[in-house]
């Protein structure tokens, strides 16, 4: 196996097979999405304001922490997926179109990383 | 090639944009939107682990007239997203693919998206 090989089956652009996993990461990914979002947006519409204290009581209930991780950690998943496919459809030139993927998906392993550490933090309170 | 003086297609002078068009380029337009809306969710949670000062700050911004409409634009590409999002999980299902029916549908999505969008604004504000 070359190493270009390998990097494209890294970032899920080399065949066929590893297309369909794409497409069913992509659609798994986004009915995850969808259940905690639409957690997320009743959740929202149900807390007292946005004050610090009122998102600080919301963040530290424990159900609500997890239910955060989950979200922040699948929409990062399934935004990295679909900015893949549009990178990979819109940016044309065989270097840029690999930093693009590249920097897309350090990007987005940096957001869920840091809201992860972010939530773990509030809940712990320290 | 014989044209016999039909049409060629596309032809532009006479071209109907379909309403079908505008759902698949919104999807993606949403899709992006959101990836970028999605760092203002992970600054909200920042915020709130850095202290009240921070937090405060971000409260500054989102209450801005610009985060305002930001927030709004966001809201919309979530509700669109989502529901267009099930509409192609029906087209995988292979079911819905016909003309009218993916007319109709694209004009669903579309109008229910801006019903979630003022019905989630007029019970949070």
């Amino acid at each position: 196996m070359s190493l270009r090989a390998l990097l494209g089956q890294v970032l899920g652009c080399d065949n066929a097979k590893g297309a369909t996993a794409h497409f069913w990461a992509q659609r798994l990914s986004g009915i995850g999405t969808l259940i905690a979002g639409l957690w997320f947006i009743f959740s929202i519409l149900g807390i007292p304001g946005f004050g610090y204290a009122d998102a600080l009581a919301f963040i530290t209930t424990p159900l609500n922490g997890v239910m955060l991780l989950l979200l922040v950690v699948v929409m990062a998943y399934h935004s990295n997926l679909g900015v893949q496919v549009v990178v990979e459809d819109y940016v044309h030139g065989h270097g840029l179109k690999l930093t693009a993927l590249i920097l897309s998906r350090f990007a987005h392993m940096f957001l869920a990383v840091a809201a992860v550490y972010a939530i773990i933090k509030i809940g712990l309170g320290v | 090639m014989s044209n016999n003086g039909r049409p060629l297609s596309p032809h532009l002078s006479i071209y109907r944009w379909p309403i079908t068009m505008t759902t698949s380029i919104l999807h993606r337009v949403t899709g992006i939107a959101l990836s970028i809306g999605s760092i203002v969710l992970v600054a909200w949670l920042f915020g709130v682990a850095m202290g009240a000062e921070s937090y405060a700050i971000f409260l500054s911004y989102m209450d801005s007239i610009l985060g305002r409409v930001l927030l709004i634009g966001w809201s919309f590409a979530f509700f669109f997203h989502l529901s267009n999002g099930v509409r192609h999980l029906v087209w995988d299902s292979g079911r819905g693919f016909e003309k009218s029916t993916a007319n109709a549908s694209a004009w669903f999505v579309l109008i229910l998206a801006v019903i979630l969008t003022a019905l989630f604004w007029w019970i949070r504000l």
